[in-house]
């Protein structure tokens, strides 16, 4: 008999329980908020009223004064701001760099070149409760995307076949692979997928140096779910992002002018696309997608409706997590910005190194860095009590 | 439309077939699911403005989610039994591959039940699950392996019936 443990995770991921939406089943919540609304108006006025009445009986007339509003900027309220460092766990010898970096359920995944080898990466697994870390070798590492589940790695081609592309699903508990699915990839080597996931999803932006193909995979499925072709080279390696109902991606054209599309996630729909000279790095969070060019930083609303100024200057790691959007302005910290008015609210005292390789994870933001000039650690910062 | 109104309704559009699914794994039936993702998107809702900006509203549509079934399981089990059960047991059972096992999960309380679908569905760690529920991790240690236990005493409590019948419990359907 097949353990009890195995037989919950294939009975619970069964496709019978799948349940079938109603068409005004969204109809129906919108419904539901607004007549809990009126309902928390009428209880709201009648214990107002009452509230009113009883202090005009004991003090006499009331004068209402208006409330000082909250000082806007403040982000993660019970914080000084600060963010402090944890201690910094040394990753194996092996690791001579990092590549790329994912995050979930309380485990960081680690990548990148290996010490003896051009044609394989190692991959680290660092339980962030105990520090334990295992390592296991890999294809050449272009991006990492996690899911409580499940671990997605972008691969690129090596030296001996640079056309050798590829995503693989690897399962979170030890990292073994589950799924490998090809990637289309550029001859001459110059391709650098990227993944972005969740739940069981993951979509991958890869190109072969004339198209972008932007795909969408599902654990568990033999083969890609949905492709769109775009045409024009992507335009960088961290160009990809979902948020709420859209997956973002960032394409050269053919006259090397830069274009910001807006996609369904659910089957990669092309819903708009706007010119965005220079984008290089991008991230959705707070209801808002980010955009770095070479001069600063711009936010969007998710339908990409209207561009707002959000920071100024060069940024070498723009990510999202706990409500702050966190850029490297370099100086050896990180710059926690308000995701409405782009003030600087914290900051966090780590460093990235190499740049971008910065992820939140809840309230922990996570880096890796290299230390006494050879080896490689991860570290993490909290809110300062 | 207002901006907010819009991204509740893309959130809700985009995560209401995991939610019931979830709330399915959680409840064993598909129609209880409904009612309770319903109910958890439209406090969701209410609150919107203010919990999207935790970056997690979906955590606070499961714990809403988890909190109802508590809430209902509790209100049927104070309900007095009849003799007859109105509707058929079972009627609403998936056909999985898995019916014993189905039909056990109904036997486990609602704290255990959502235990082991946080663990084995949504793949959460202890801490995460606990977080989830707003217990301790060693509770959910000790549900979990309560869970477990019953589980598998009861799967080979089955076994030994076919055992001692010559025949699976499941077959009497079969030729």
């Amino acid at each position: 008999m097949l353990d009890v443990e195995q037989r919950l995770r294939d009975l619970l991921t069964d496709d019978h329980l799948t349940v079938h939406v109603s068409p005004d089943a969204v109809e129906a919540v919108h419904s539901g908020v607004r007549r809990r609304r009126r309902r928390a108006r009428v209880a709201g006025s009648a214990v107002g009223v009452a509230a009113v009445v009883a202090v005009a009986a004991i003090a006499g007339p009331v004068v209402f004064n208006r409330t000082p509003s909250p000082s806007p900027g403040r982000v993660a309220s019970g914080t000084s701001g600060v963010w402090t460092p944890g201690p910094l766990t040394s990753l194996p010898s092996a690791l001579t760099t990092a590549s790329a970096m994912a995050i979930s359920g309380g485990i960081v995944w680690i990548a990148g070149p290996a010490a003896h080898t051009v044609d394989g990466d190692v991959l680290a697994r660092v339980d962030a409760s105990t520090r334990r870390v295992t390592t296991m070798t890999a294809g050449l590492v272009s991006d990492l995307a996690a899911t409580p589940r499940h671990l997605w790695a972008a691969l690129r081609g090596g030296p001996s076949d640079p056309t050798n592309c590829a995503l693989e699903l690897r399962r979170t508990t030890d990292g073994g692979i589950v799924s490998t699915y090809p990637l289309p990839c550029d001859a001459g080597g110059a391709s650098v997928p990227t993944v972005t996931a969740d739940g069981g999803h993951a979509w991958v932006a890869t190109d072969d140096g004339v198209h972008t193909y932007l795909r969408l995979y599902t654990a568990g499925a033999r083969t890609l779910t949905k492709q769109l072709v775009l045409a024009g080279r992507l335009a960088g390696p961290r160009v990809l992002a979902i948020g709420g109902s859209s997956v973002y991606v960032v394409t050269y054209t053919s006259d090397d002018g830069v274009v910001l599309h807006q996609l369904s996630r659910a089957d990669l729909t092309p819903l708009r696309t706007i010119a965005a000279p220079g984008a290089r790095l991008i991230a959705y969070g707070s209801d808002r997608l980010y955009v770095a060019d070479a001069t600063g930083v711009a936010s969007f609303p998710p339908d990409l409706g209207g561009r707002s100024d959000f920071a100024t200057g060069y940024v070498t790691t723009l990510t999202t997590g706990a409500g702050i959007v966190w850029c490297d302005p370099g100086g050896g910290a990180l710059a926690g910005l308000d995701p409405r008015t782009g003030a600087v609210t914290s900051v966090a005292e780590i460093s990235a190194d190499p740049p971008g390789i910065v992820r939140a994870d809840g309230s922990v933001l996570w880096s890796v860095r290299r230390h006494a000039g050879t080896g490689v650690g991860v570290q993490s910062a909290q809110p300062a009590p | 439309m207002n901006h907010d109104e819009w991204v509740f309704d893309a959130f809700v559009r985009a995560r209401m077939p995991a939610l019931l699914r979830f709330a399915h794994a959680l409840t064993g039936d598909p129609h209880t699911a409904a009612d309770l993702v319903q109910d958890a998107l439209e406090r969701t809702g209410v609150r919107w403005s203010k919990l999207r900006r935790t970056d997690d509203p979906e955590a606070y549509v499961r714990r809403a989610i988890i909190n109802g079934r508590t809430s209902r399981w509790r209100k049927l089990r104070r309900e007095s039994l009849v003799d007859a059960v109105p509707e058929p047991r079972g009627q609403h059972d998936p056909a999985t591959h898995d019916a014993d096992l189905w039909r056990l999960l109904s036997t486990l309380p609602a704290r255990q039940r959502a235990v082991v679908v946080l663990r084995y569905y949504e793949d959460m760690s202890e801490d995460e699950i606990a977080r989830t529920l707003g217990c301790a991790p060693g509770t959910v240690k000790s549900q979990s392996s309560k869970a477990l236990a019953k589980l598998r005493a009861a799967l080979a409590d089955d076994d030994a019936y076919a055992d001692r019948a010559g025949r699976k419990p499941e077959a009497t359907c079969s030729t």
